[in-house]
């Protein structure tokens, strides 16, 4: 554990999705906590609710019931433009399939997330230039995503994330369209980046991105079933 | 928000697809271009139609001989009428206080020296007030006195062009001959601006090609021509302070009374030919508004079409956005951006043609056309408006997308 002030809290967190005359139970009173500069991977086999947490974690959907603290403030039930708020300011998101904007090249990708946020448009190109170095691709900030490798396209990502000095940084399967050797590298880049003090949350399947865990949750039916600490 | 930035993105996104972005704008190319065409046509016609009131003189009133055939002349004359003359011209003088000045004018018929002979042109017999009510300049010499017609004078004063085709004898002091009399030239007029008229109730006479004589010393009454309507018109001006709309009825019943009921001569008010006017323009705008409302109102369904498949389209994109911070109203500002940037464009393609119509329209048939800056203004306002209301619904449909839902779209 590089640091003891709780990042992420869950207290008793429910999901129940109503589909139809049916009830599905994403999530089943959930305690979770993340302390800043972790690096925290969450396992668990498919429907097993680790989306559904990465998205509530994400601010992306709210939770039935319970209480979810971010950096100590409740977002359990803020409006919708406070969770807006709270994404573009506080959590960086690494996506799977990269999501990047097809249209815009590297530079504009990183930049993006300034467009939401109040800096000047100096400071925005300023760091959305230094998470570009800060990823490696400096050379390619001119390429579109399209002229990119799987790796490059989910370093932009990664430094789209990274740019705005989120609190921690959620990624979701972020070497499941990767190669082996390229997973490497991410996975690398994503201890640097925790090295450096960055808080990361990864769902992952593969065992060989949770060996770089500091700590592994393990879901099952919405409920965590095991907690492995290997710090 | 930064806006620079957001415009940006709206062009980028409809270049993007710009075959269809063109053709959606289609609607509203031809709906600002049928816009700034008519409003083109109707200001041209509307500032004809004012030019044309306003020589005249909004406190004017104009009471013109009719012309009468011999059944018509004989049943006239059996009810003491013999048409519009002299007398009737003093008898409104005398009866109506709040008419400043009047103006009789007999069209003269007398052949013309050689060199002008060729050319339409006007010999009138008229009074000194006439120079009043008609605001003629004179340029050199003076214009017919009082003296001059009750002394029967034999003195012309010429327009412009008439003392320019005559030449050497066309100077002050020259001598101009009609038919068995010889006019000594005492005043030369200043060119006048001239315009042909398309109504013949707003028939401007061309001043410049007019000699006017003192009344009473044309030749007509030599060449004994018939009495009945020695008048052509008569004149009135309205004093600042008199009722135009008062005077025009009182004259009316005044030469109803004097000619017995016989329907030989017109009034015309070009103040009620101008509220005339103004009518017939409200209802060519009300028409005008409907043509340029239906056609909007199509080329918007066609622009909410494109958005909501823009929209569908990149609903991924709307889920990333919103997953790195984008709120709901970003997401409504991207998009209304792009759908008013969408229709100004095609309003701003639309002005341009729509300019270039009316100068067609304007050389092919022969109309005067003029564009405003207003109508101009008007078709940017409604393009962008359309833009708006058409761009409002597929917005706020993108921006209430889930931001869940919308990353898990393929």
């Amino acid at each position: 554990m590089n640091g003891c002030e709780k990042i992420v809290e869950t207290l008793g967190i429910r999901k129940v999705y109503e589909m139809g005359p049916n009830r599905v139970e994403a999530l089943r009173s959930l305690n979770f906590s993340v302390h800043s500069g972790e690096f925290v991977g969450i396992m668990g086999p498919s429907g097993s609710g680790k989306s559904t947490l990465m998205h509530i974690l994400g601010c992306l959907e709210r939770a039935t019931e319970g209480i979810y603290l971010l950096g100590g403030q409740d977002v359990s039930s803020v409006s919708d433009r406070d969770l807006s708020l709270m994404r573009a300011n506080q959590i960086g998101f690494v996506f799977q399939t990269f999501s990047l904007i097809a249209q815009y090249n590297v530079f504009e990708n990183v930049e993006i997330p300034f467009l939401y946020r109040k800096e000047t448009r100096n400071k925005a190109r300023r760091l959305a230039e230094k998470a570009i170095e800060r990823v490696g691709l400096s050379a390619r900030r001119h390429h579109k995503p399209s002229e990119l490798s799987g790796g490059e396209m989910q370093r932009v990502a990664i430094a789209r994330a990274l740019a705005v000095d989120p609190l921690l940084i959620l990624a979701d399967e972020p070497t499941g369209n990767l190669d082996s050797e390229t997973s490497k590298n991410i996975i690398s880049l994503f201890q640097d980046l925790n090295e450096q003090g960055t808080t990361l949350i990864v769902v992952t399947h593969e065992k060989e991105v949770a060996s770089h865990c500091q700590k592994i949750y393990r879901l099952l039916d919405g409920q965590i079933v095991n907690e492995e600490d290997r710090a | 928000m930064k806006w620079d930035q957001i415009m940006r993105d709206a062009w980028r996104a409809l270049f993007r697809h710009r075959l269809r972005s063109f053709l959606s704008s289609l609607g509203i190319v031809f709906a600002v271009v049928a816009v700034v065409a008519m409003l083109s046509i109707a200001e041209g016609a509307k500032q004809e139609i004012l030019e044309q009131i306003e020589r005249l003189g909004t406190n004017s009133i104009i009471v013109r001989s009719l012309q009468l055939t011999r059944a018509q002349e004989t049943s006239a004359r059996r009810r003491l009428s013999h048409g519009l003359v002299l007398s009737d011209a003093n008898a409104l003088k005398n009866a109506i206080h709040a008419i400043s000045s009047v103006a009789p004018v007999k069209e003269v018929k007398a052949s013309l020296p050689i060199s002008i002979a060729q050319d339409p042109f006007e010999i009138l017999a008229i009074t000194e007030s006439y120079q009043v009510a008609k605001n003629l300049a004179v340029k050199q010499g003076r214009f017919v006195c009082n003296t001059d017609v009750v002394q029967k004078n034999l003195v012309c004063v010429l327009g412009e062009e008439v003392s320019r085709l005559l030449g050497d004898s066309g100077h002050l002091g020259g001598a101009l001959r009609l038919e068995d009399r010889t006019y000594r030239i005492v005043g030369i007029l200043q060119k006048r601006q001239w315009m042909r008229s398309k109504s013949p109730a707003l028939a401007v006479r061309n001043y410049n090609r007019a000699i006017f004589i003192p009344i009473g010393t044309e030749v007509m009454d030599i060449r004994g021509q018939s009495r009945f309507g020695e008048i052509s018109e008569i004149w009135l001006r309205v004093a600042q302070n008199g009722n135009v709309q008062a005077c025009a009825e009182a004259v009316r019943r005044i030469l109803n009374r004097i000619h017995g009921g016989v329907e030989d001569f017109q009034v015309i008010v070009p103040q009620e030919l101008l509220i005339q006017a103004q009518k017939t323009q409200r209802i060519f705008n009300i028409i005008l508004g409907c043509i340029a409302g239906i056609s909007l109102f199509v080329g918007g369904i066609g622009i909410m079409n494109t958005m909501l498949a823009s929209v569908a389209e990149r609903t991924r994109e709307i889920g990333i956005r919103r997953a790195i911070g984008a709120a709901q109203k970003h997401i409504v500002l991207q998009f209304l951006c792009e759908a008013i940037v969408l229709t100004a464009t095609g309003g701003c393609i639309g002005i341009i043609l729509g300019a270039g119509s009316a100068i067609i329209i304007s050389k092919v048939a022969g109309w005067k056309t003029v564009l405003t800056v207003w109508s101009v203004i008007v078709s940017i306002a409604m393009a962008g408006g359309v833009g708006l209301v058409s761009g409002l619904y597929p917005a706020v449909k993108a921006a209430r997308l889930e931001p869940v839902r919308a990353l898990r779209h393929e």
